[in-house]
Parts: structure tokens; sequence; C-alpha cells
């Protein structure tokens, strides 16, 4: 009989234990969750439904609305299991619309080892009522960076994303050359079955910064034009834009020349869209010394960049542009900041980027708010603008 | 009896989080150069995400192990549910015994123009104070070259 009660105190302890294990456990969960992020991004399809990504604790979910961001439906989840989803420096979930209709969306998700990812693909082929299983872009899945997606789909539907890739660092490390890897690299895939299937990635450049989101555009013909920060000699963050062509020929030029020397991650991507025949417009941070926002335009030939326009109150350190070319209308807009919260400015070309009218500010904010997009419809523009205490905002503009 | 002391003792330390930041806000640049007047200080503002912070503050410790004079404070900006993540990366780091702190507002932009108007957010971003709390702010990786000036001053 004691001996059976000596048994049973046993067993009160073993669950007395595990219930404490259990404790421990719900509360390194708790370490995992976190609330919705102000990232958004949006894209409007044929039919002027716009589409929306967000990401909601762990989940990136897609919305629409059809009375231009006032209503949205419900949203529904893109991934089916709880991952850690980039949203923070650079980081935003996309969203993008094929010429056939479909809905492709595409982010990174963090692993467990510093600064480590997979860049994610879904698509919707019925209009966004689902989303097929999410796929990972890259064949190379080992457990390093593969960060800073970026997205676009031509005319033709040919699919094209890159991102930020450190493969080529974590090899020279292995090979212990003499001269050390700079920077990280750039990859792409491309599907060109609508999404079905992605081709092995390649690479588009060694030695690009590590932390910057990559501006994607594509010429007449398709091709891919893309705009990021690149690693230079002497440790110099200027931007490089590349053509990336239909069958994969790589062609890079120096786009900028601010010559901002830092090891650092400036988490600050620019932006480029295509102006006329021409070529295209681009707008980008510098920092250091003469740290501020500039706008040039560059020729899709000789890739020949204009001198470099300063725009923004460099005491409220205007950040984050987006741009927008409808014929020799040029919108730029980005975020500004002070002490009460952040707000939206934009400035407006008539000739094609040569002079531009004084700038304004559209929206404010005096809570968190997510960097600006100008998206169009038709030839209408939009600015897209995410705030935690004023909502999502959609304004049309003149 | 002893058992159950032992337990009980085990589940408390699980409330007591082994976290061990304090929380920066709007107000503690301020607070921290009130505290440490008339003493050189280093606030080091680094990330997880941010590989040349952790090269960065591996550096400090060593130069600080043997420039015990100068305070360090370690402020991370990754939000709490980094805490655990940050926390270990910290302790691989071997720094001297210094004050942690984690961002703890909401509003990332606004706490940083407070900080600084002049700060980007490039990560790392280091301020010198000297005895005297003359600032000097710096982006990026840290030359030895400027540690070893700044320390002979």
């Amino acid at each position: 009989m004691r001996k059976l009660n000596l048994i049973i105190k046993f067993f009160k302890k073993i669950v007395f234990l595990l219930l404490i294990l259990f404790c421990e456990t719900s509360f390194s969960h708790e370490g995992h969750s976190h609330g919705s992020s102000v990232v958004a991004s949006v894209s409007f399809d044929k039919s002027g439904t716009l589409w929306r990504v967000r990401e909601q604790q762990g989940f990136v979910i897609v919305d629409s609305s059809n009375d231009q961001g006032l209503n949205f439906s419900k949203s529904i989840n893109v991934n089916t299991e709880f991952q850690k989803i980039g949203t923070s420096g650079d980081a935003k979930p996309k969203i993008t619309i094929g010429p056939e209709g479909n809905i492709y969306v595409t982010w990174t998700q963090m692993l467990s080892k510093p600064y480590t990812g997979y860049i994610w693909f879904a698509r919707s082929k019925d209009r966004g009522k689902t989303f097929e299983l999410p796929q990972i872009v890259h064949q190379d899945k080992s457990e390093i960076t593969h960060r800073f997606d970026a997205i676009n789909v031509n005319k033709d539907g040919r699919i094209f994303v890159a991102w930020v890739d450190k493969r080529d660092l974590e090899n020279a490390k292995l090979q212990k050359k003499e001269k050390e890897y700079k920077g990280a690299a750039l990859y792409y895939a491309v599907s060109e079955n609508f999404g079905e299937s992605f081709k092995i990635e390649k690479k588009i450049i060694d030695s690009s910064c590590e932390c910057c989101r990559i501006a994607l555009t594509n010429d007449k013909s398709g091709n891919i034009v893309a705009m990021w920060r690149q690693l230079y000699d002497g440790g110099i963050r200027d931007h490089a834009v590349a053509k990336i062509d239909i069958n994969g020929n790589v062609v890079v030029n120096r786009a900028t020349f601010g010559g901002w020397k830092i090891d650092a991650c400036p988490h600050h991507g620019p932006v480029i869209t295509k102006g006329g025949d021409w070529g295209y417009h681009m707008a980008w941070f510098d920092g250091g010394e003469k740290a501020g926002l500039f706008y040039g335009r560059i020729d899709g030939d000789a890739w020949v960049s204009s001198p470099a326009k300063r725009f923004g109150n460099i005491n409220f350190q205007p950040s984050h542009p987006s741009l927008l070319s409808i014929n020799e209308k040029v919108y730029l807009a980005w975020k500004e900041i002070n002490e009460f919260g952040s707000y939206i400015v934009l400035s407006v070309s008539e000739d094609g980027g040569k002079n531009w009218l004084e700038s304004k500010v559209i929206k404010k904010t005096d809570g968190v708010s997510d960097y600006p997009e100008l998206i169009q419809f038709n030839n209408k523009v939009f600015l897209s603008w995410n705030t935690i205490k004023d909502g999502y905002k959609l304004i049309s503009l003149e | 009896m002893k058992l159950k002391i032992l337990l009980i003792f085990l589940f408390f330390s699980n409330f007591s989080f082994a976290y061990d930041f304090m929380p920066f806000d709007i107000n503690t640049r301020k607070a921290i150069e009130t505290k440490y007047l008339n003493q050189p200080l280093i606030i080091s503002f680094w990330s997880i995400d941010c590989p040349y912070c952790i090269e960065d503050l591996k550096k400090l410790g060593k130069v600080l192990t043997k420039n015990t004079s100068v305070k360090l404070i370690t402020v991370c900006v990754d939000g709490k549910e980094s805490a655990k993540k940050a926390e270990r990366i910290l302790s691989q780091a071997n720094l001297p015994q210094h004050e942690q702190y984690q961002y703890a507002e909401v509003d990332e932009d606004r706490l940083r123009y407070s900080i600084d108007p002049n700060w980007y957010g490039e990560l790392p971003r280091t301020y010198f104070y000297d005895a005297t709390h003359q600032v000097t702010p710096f982006s990026g990786k840290i030359s030895k070259a400027f540690l070893d000036k700044w320390f002979k001053k």
C-alpha cells in the first residue's frame, strides 16, 4: 500500500513537471507572435478592382476593393502555415497582375539564422478566389540570405522575380579566398508558363548591397530593366542599372554617382520607371554628408544619367520614393517625418522630368505608416499609403 | 519538499523572462545622457538584421575591455518579438557588462527622428560621447583607425 502511495506521488510530480514544461513552451511561443505590420502593396486589375497584399500574424493576406480603397473584401490567407515574413527595413510582400488576369504574390520568409530567408511565390488563377499552394522561387534551398524579393510581369505574361542572394559570399567564405567577397549578389528566376513553375535561377551581378529593395520595370520589347544599390570599389554604395533581356543577356551600367562610402545596411532601395522612348526615370536615396532624396533620368541605349536633382526637405528625412510616368507627366512621391508623425509629399513634372512644379504635402498621419506607392488605372494616378491610425488610403491625384 | 521548492523556483524563473533588455523610448537618450553626465559613453544602435552590426559590437567589446572607463550602451532596434534572437547574438559578442536596451516604441520612424533627426536608419549607428559629452555620430562599420583615434583623445 505504501508503495502504491509512493508511485501515485511520483506520478503527481511528473504531471506537475509536465505542466511547467507546457507553460514554458507556451511562453516561448509568445516570442514568435506579433501583430500585423503596416506594409501594404497594391495593384489594379483590368476591371479596376484594387488588389491588396499585407502581412498579418505570420500570414500573407490578400483582399480587394471595388470602390477605390474605401471598402475591402474579406481577406484570404496565401501561405498555409505560419511563417515569419519580411516586413521591416525595405521588405514587404508584393502583388502584381498578369495580362491574362492571374494574380501573383511574392514575399520573403525569414528563417531562423540571422539574415537568412526564402523567396516565395503564389498565384491565383480564379481572380483571387483562391491561391494555389505557394512555391519557393529558387532551387538553392540552403539556409542563407535569399531576401528582398521583387517581381515584374511583362506584356506577354513572362514573370521575373529577383532577390538579394548570398550563396557566392558563403562559397567564398568556404574557399577562404584571399580577396574578401564584398556585399551580396542579385539573382533572378523566370516563369514562362504564367507562374506554373520557375526556371533555375541565374545571377545578375556580384557585390550588391545586402539590405535594399530592388526596383524592376520593363521596356517595350518586354526586357527587364533593374535598378539597385551596388557596392563599388572603396565601399561606395551607388546605384546600378541592368538590362536583362529575354534571352538572359545582362548589361550593367552605373546609374548614380553620389559617392556614399559606408559599410552599413541603408535599408533604402531605389525606384525606376519607364519614361518616353528616350529611357527611364529614377529616384533614390543617398546618405552621408549630402544625404537626401534624388531624381535623375537615364537613357536606355548608352545608359548615361542626367545630373541628380535633389527633392524634399532635408530637415525631415525625405525617403523611400515612388515614381510613375504617363506620357510626359511624371509623379514623384516620398515620405518625410517629423516629431509628430509622417506625411507624403508629391512633386509633378509635366515635361518628362525636366522641370518640376512645387511639391505639395498630400496626406499626414500621426502614427506609424508605410512607404508611398504610386499606381495607375487607365490614365488615372493614385497614391496608395497604409497607416495604422488613419487606416488605408487610396488618394486620386490630379 | 525539496523537490517542491525546486519546482516553485523553476516555475517562477519562467515568468521572469530571460531577456535583460530595458525599453528604449523617446525619452531614453536624454535619460542616459543625464545619468552618465561627465563620463565618456558609447551608444550603439544595432539590429539582428544587420551583418555589419555584429562585427562592430565584437570590435567594440574588444576595445572596451582595455578602456573600462568608457560606458557602453547597446540599443537593439528590433521589436520585442526578436528579443530572444537579439539576446543570443549579443551574448556571443563578448561585450563587457552593460545596459542593454531594445526599441519600445511602435512608431520607429518617430523614435528615430527623436533620437537624431540626421539619422536615416542606416545601421550600425554609433554615438561616441567624450567626457564633456561632445558627440561624434558614426554610421556604418567603425574603422580601427577611428577607434584608436577616439580612445586616445
